[in-house]
């Protein structure tokens, strides 16, 4: 227990009475119904008894077990509790999403290996003009052979950028986010500062491309 | 380039990755949003995050959510005018007319809890009354009516606050339903409360209120 956490959060974890244990949980609620019901409402476009459904939802299972969550991040203790409420929150919004209405899973090929490809698919549509001839004057089988050259040289290529650049990519190209939005996510301090680390990366992909033998038309 | 185009996406990326044992525990990702987690981890985070859709979609979600929301303002302390009362000492009127210093706030800026009550919009439960005691099976739960269109959520808990029974309703009133009565044992004590959500999307709670079975 720190001396500097409310003693009514004190009460709701360590309370040695159910009383007291309750009205830790009342403390909590109407310190925090604000902030969740904000979360819940963003995390979908449903209606407001669908926000209601979700927010009984995130309270049930942060309840649950004699609040395990809670006590996971009071042990814990690297976050501030409201960016911890929100994780939680969203996490629990897409769980109660998949129970409701499900979810496919693809097979075959791992979840990693997808988003290499894929990421390489996105990044390629973006470098193909600038190292390679006009993709239209290719052949059929012309074409196959240098996409799929392409393809796998990129993938290399994108194995050696550190990871925030990846994640970038990733935000960028796979989930299509708005500079403004990628900002926070990688801690830079402006959209601006999106849009030039994306440009040096791509660059970087270009020389690294280069390096591994595609350029101008000839992979 | 849009990925989201479901019918550009030869990898079916739209239902791709699926939360799984090496995804970051929630302490993590929400310590890394705070800029606390060691740089190390930083590094595993994002670089799991850059191949992982569930991981991105909760660092983006959790990202919008914490920078759209506005926390409530704080009431200022009000401090009456000091009027004609130029006899008193500015001390005296002081103490008598500010609150006294609160506790140092939590880390995350938590009030002391002896001032919550300012931020929270209460209503009132009405049946059944605090401490009364009544028949499972004749269970009507309810409270005062807010403007038309707020939605309420009655919650029904033991003494351990588990929950055991929730229901959502337009309605003032609710009938604890007979499949829910069993879940009640005779002579225990419970708890209930109201939550509501507005039109104006602002919420509003009762105490938590207390009855016996028979």
């Amino acid at each position: 227990m720190t001396s500097d956490r409310p003693y009514m959060l004190d009460a709701l974890l360590h309370g040695t009475t159910a009383a007291e244990r309750d009205a830790g949980w009342d403390w909590f609620v109407e310190q925090h119904s604000r902030l969740l019901l904000h979360t819940v409402r963003h995390a979908a476009s449903g209606s407001r008894d669908d926000a209601m459904d979700r927010y009984a939802y995130v309270l049930e299972q942060l309840r649950a077990n004699e609040c395990r969550r809670l006590r996971t991040w009071a042990d814990d203790g690297r976050s501030r509790l409201s960016t911890w409420l929100v994780v939680v929150a969203r996490r629990l919004c897409a769980d109660f999403q998949r129970q409701r209405y499900g979810r496919t899973r693809p097979d075959a090929v791992s979840a990693a290996q997808q988003a290499r490809r894929f990421l390489a698919d996105l990044v390629a549509e973006e470098l193909r003009e600038d190292v390679t001839s006009d993709p239209a004057e290719w052949t059929g089988a012309e074409q196959s052979l240098r996409v799929g050259e392409l393809h796998e040289r990129l993938a290399d290529a994108l194995d050696s950028l550190d990871a925030a650049d990846r994640l970038l990519l990733a935000l960028r190209f796979r989930d299509a986010l708005p500079a403004a939005r990628i900002a926070p996510i990688l801690s830079l301090p402006s959209p601006f500062h999106v849009y030039r680390r994306l440009n040096h990366v791509l660059a970087h992909l270009r020389r690294e491309l280069e390096s591994r033998g595609i350029e101008d038309a000839v992979p | 380039v849009n990925a989201k185009n479901g019918d550009a996406d030869p990898y079916h990326w739209n239902m791709a990755t699926h939360r799984n044992g090496d995804c970051p525990a929630d302490e993590e990702v929400a310590a890394y949003l705070d800029g606390r987690l060691a740089a190390g981890a930083s590094e595993q985070l994002r670089r799991h995050a850059a191949d992982c859709d569930d991981c991105r979609a909760l660092l983006a979600g959790a990202s919008d959510s914490l920078g759209s929301y506005q926390r409530p303002p704080r009431r200022p302390y009000r401090v009456a005018a000091l009027g004609g009362a130029a006899a008193l000492s500015a001390a005296a009127l002081l103490l008598m007319l500010v609150r006294p210093p609160l506790p140092p706030h939590g880390e995350d800026g938590m009030r002391n809890p002896a001032v919550l009550q300012e931020d929270v919009q209460r209503f009132a439960g009405i049946e059944p009354a605090d401490g009364a005691a009544v028949a499972a099976g004749d269970l009507v739960f309810a409270w005062d009516a807010l403007p038309e269109g707020t939605v309420y959520r009655l919650t029904l808990s033991d003494e351990r606050g588990t929950m055991l029974w929730s229901e959502r309703t337009d309605a003032t009133s609710l009938r604890l339903p007979a499949s829910a009565a069993p879940l009640l044992n005779p002579g225990a004590a419970y708890y209930w409360r109201v939550e509501a959500l507005l039109p104006d999307l602002s919420t509003a709670v009762t105490t938590v209120r207390r009855f016996e079975t028979l």
